[in-house]
């Protein structure tokens, strides 16, 4: 039996869809925002070192469930197996109202004008899929202004000559330096480089009836217990509830978004908190699971006008499937570098995006987010054993001792890098499941590469006596930072959604996450879903004409 | 302030007494203090274990409980890897007696450490290791105790926070420790 129908059914509530969900209830949209994983409180964050976002050793915090939602991974021989959450093979992403948002790192960074335009910037790159967004830096910036002042950002950019242009600061000033921070920007500056205070989505000073960061050192990869890390499901999220226009139901895990013999959505199907199955039906369906599960649901949509699911009559869903190659340099002092202060990565440089002689893009540097222990016993230098008496004197040595410094290459895009659903596995709903494959292209290991190096060089002239770089891998990329597997474009022929984020061939559909990005920038991507979020609906808010969208 | 570890405090009580009697290898115990290992794996792993953290001025790996940890992990969240352990520490056994006529927890501790490296890098007789991949099993041990020595204590690993005061974690592990104002 059908629930009552809405006008917009919202599937999933990280940084896109929870953005959406306020944006249009705020508008007087009736929403409902349906969420696979659990509703979180920071006062049961129990930061636990081997079951958490970052380090997922005996499993996940926030979802998804272990048993319930494995998938299938193919290596590079083209053997396949059956991944879960925990394992880095799955790609996972945080899977709970807020989703990722709840427990990232929170770092806020815009792309910079030459993101979206990769290949008028950079030209064909041989085996890619290299191609310019079809919107602008231009045309986010009022949206990523817009992200930074309503989720709240902290950090000083003004530094960082190579950033688009801005119109207004952020709208909280940085932390106070870290011992880390006072090693490094000497360093960088003797170097020629600009270092800046690296945006974070974290509140700096009390806003927005929440407080001020405590410093705690274990930061990215668990929730907040003060609440001071803002993420959709303490500000977009509580903001369309207090609309009365909004419902979220979570633990709602969608099987389909179901479509009439017109070719338009009704609404969607799905099992809600006791394995039953519903149906929502809504004028609009706006799909932002995030760039793995988003695939896997327009996959899973087919019906007799889109028998190979929605969006893919080009065979475009689910390909591009990119995050980020991380890479950087481990730098081990002769001095204590550890002050036990958080959150832990605060600053960055910029000088290596772009302008890499002989390379088609880079990345961001900053300082990695503070290391746990157990972390930090995998990341011996060379000629360190991994075990024995040796290990352990290294552990008690450098632990204090020690800064590691990446970031994220961007990354050309790969056709073969892809999700499709598994012909054989279903999850615990008995809906199949997703199946990776491919691998990343033998460029982005080299702009990765390169990217090590330059940290390096930066350890080296902060006074690191021994530096040792963490060089990019031939593995399928995707992880937190996935993006791409419904890109967006203005032809339909190569690509899954228009500028606005409609999907091009059924007008009442949409895909608001990270799978729209054509190119995923050299930064965490957060703050641009957010942004391309508020866009996207602000867009939808202006064709709506109640009931239906105009023409 | 109240001790997050509380609760995780009383169950370490209630096994801390088990896996000190582990450390002194030979001693009697009661029956059924593990949750899946037997009494003679439970030696021959702490054994190995503290060759992976050996004891120094600072706990090594069994006495910091890391043998506790891997039990309670074979018993619950990792009951599939229990046959690894159950046919690796066999074969370590074999292993150990084919070279050295004992036992692995008998040989001095430069011997487990050579014969470790072995294991380790698969050059042992593959009769006695049958069902079972040396290196595999041998990684799994390493990652396991780097777990249990250098992971949360809640998890029956990690007692008294061996490894978090070694390395110079400021105790308790988990609190803000600046509370200045933002820099204007």
């Amino acid at each position: 039996m059908a629930l009552p129908r809405v006008n917009a059914v919202v599937v999933g509530s990280g940084a896109g869809g929870g953005v959406v969900a306020c944006v249009l209830a705020e508008a007087g949209l009736s929403v409902v925002l349906l969420e696979r994983g659990r509703w979180h409180s920071p006062f049961e964050e129990r930061k636990d070192d081997l079951v958490n976002q970052r380090n997922s050793s005996l499993g996940v915090a926030y979802g998804p469930d272990e048993e319930k939602n494995p998938r299938v991974f193919v290596d590079l021989e083209g053997h396949e197996r059956v991944v879960r959450p925990r394992q880095g093979e799955y790609s996972p992403n945080a899977a709970c109202v807020g989703g990722g948002t709840v427990s990232y790192g929170g770092q806020a960074w815009r792309f910079m004008p030459q993101d979206f335009r990769m290949r008028s910037t950079y030209g064909d790159v041989a085996g890619g899929t290299l191609e310019d967004w079809p919107i602008g830096y231009d045309d986010m910036e009022p949206y990523y202004e817009k992200a930074e002042y309503e989720i709240g950002v902290c950090g000083d950019v003004e530094a960082n000559p190579f950033k688009g242009p801005r119109r207004k600061p952020l709208p909280m000033p940085p932390m106070s330096p870290t011992r880390e921070y006072e090693i490094l920007k000497p360093a960088a500056l003797r170097l020629g480089l600009h270092p800046f205070d690296l945006p974070l989505l974290i509140n700096s000073v009390p806003r927005d009836g929440r407080s001020a960061c405590m410093r705690i050192r274990w930061c990215v990869g668990f929730g907040c217990e003060t609440g001071a890390k803002n993420g959709t499901h303490n500000t977009m999220i509580p903001r369309a509830l207090a609309t009365a226009h909004c419902v979220v139901r979570a633990r709602s895990v969608v099987k389909e978004v179901e479509v009439d013999e017109r070719g338009l959505a009704t609404g969607v199907a799905y099992f809600d908190e006791d394995d039953r199955l519903q149906v929502q039906p809504a004028d609009l369906v706006i799909v932002s699971g995030g760039a793995t599960e988003s695939a896997r649901l327009l996959l899973l949509s087919r019906s007799r006008l889109f028998p190979n699911g929605l969006g893919n009559r080009y065979d475009w869903v689910g390909r591009n499937l990119q995050g980020h190659t991380y890479t950087g340099a481990f730098g081990l002092f002769e001095q204590d570098t550890y002050d036990d202060v958080g959150p832990g990565a605060c600053i960055a440089i910029s000088d290596y995006n772009h302008g890499n002689k002989g390379l088609a893009g880079g990345g961001m540097l900053a300082n990695e987010f503070i290391r746990l222990p157990i972390q930090f016993a995998s990341w011996t230098p060379p000629g360190t054993p991994r075990w024995g008496q040796a290990h352990k004197d290294f552990m008690r040595r450098y632990y204090r001792r020690h800064i590691t410094v990446v970031g994220p290459t961007q990354e050309i895009p790969l056709w073969d890098a892809r999700v499709q659903l598994d012909p054989k596995v279903k999850d615990h709903w008995g809906i199949p499941v997703l199946r990776l494959s491919g691998s990343r292209h033998a460029h982005s290991i080299e702009i990765g590469n390169h990217q090590a190096a330059r940290a390096a060089e930066w350890l080296r002239e902060a006074g690191a006596s021994v530096v040792y770089e963490r060089r990019a891998g031939p593995g399928l990329s995707g992880h937190q930072h996935q993006a791409g597997t419904c890109r967006m474009g203005n032809d339909p022929k190569t690509s899954v959604v228009d500028r606005d984020c409609r999907v091009h061939d059924i007008p009442n559909v949409f895909v608001i996450d990270a799978s729209v990005h054509v190119t995923n920038g050299g930064f965490n991507p957060a703050l641009t879903i957010m942004a391309n979020a508020f866009r996207a609906s602000e867009q939808i808010v202006k064709n709506w004409k109640g009931g239906g969208l105009k023409g | 302030m109240d001790d997050p570890y509380a609760v995780g405090r009383r169950d370490f009580l209630k096994v801390g007494a088990t896996a000190a009697a582990v450390t002194a290898v030979g001693c009697a115990g009661a029956p059924g203090r593990w949750r899946a290992l037997g009494e003679a794996e439970a030696k021959t792993l702490a054994a190995a274990c503290d060759r992976i953290v050996p004891p120094d001025a600072d706990p090594g790996a069994a006495q910091a409980g890391v043998v506790d940890f891997i039990d309670r992990q074979l018993a619950g969240g990792q009951r599939d890897r229990r046959e690894i352990y159950r046919q690796g520490l066999e074969a370590l056994n074999k292993t150990a007696r084919r070279r050295h006529g004992a036992p692995f927890a008998d040989l001095a501790p430069d011997v487990q450490t050579e014969l470790l490296q072995e294991v380790e890098h698969a050059r042992v007789d593959a009769a006695d290791w049958v069902g079972v991949e040396p290196a595999a099993f041998f990684a799994l041990l390493v990652d396991h105790t780097m777990m249990g020595f250098y992971g949360d204590p809640r998890h029956g690993g990690n007692r008294g926070r061996a490894s978090w005061k070694m390395v110079g974690l400021p105790d308790p592990p988990i609190r803000g420790r600046l509370h200045e104002p933002a820099k204007s």
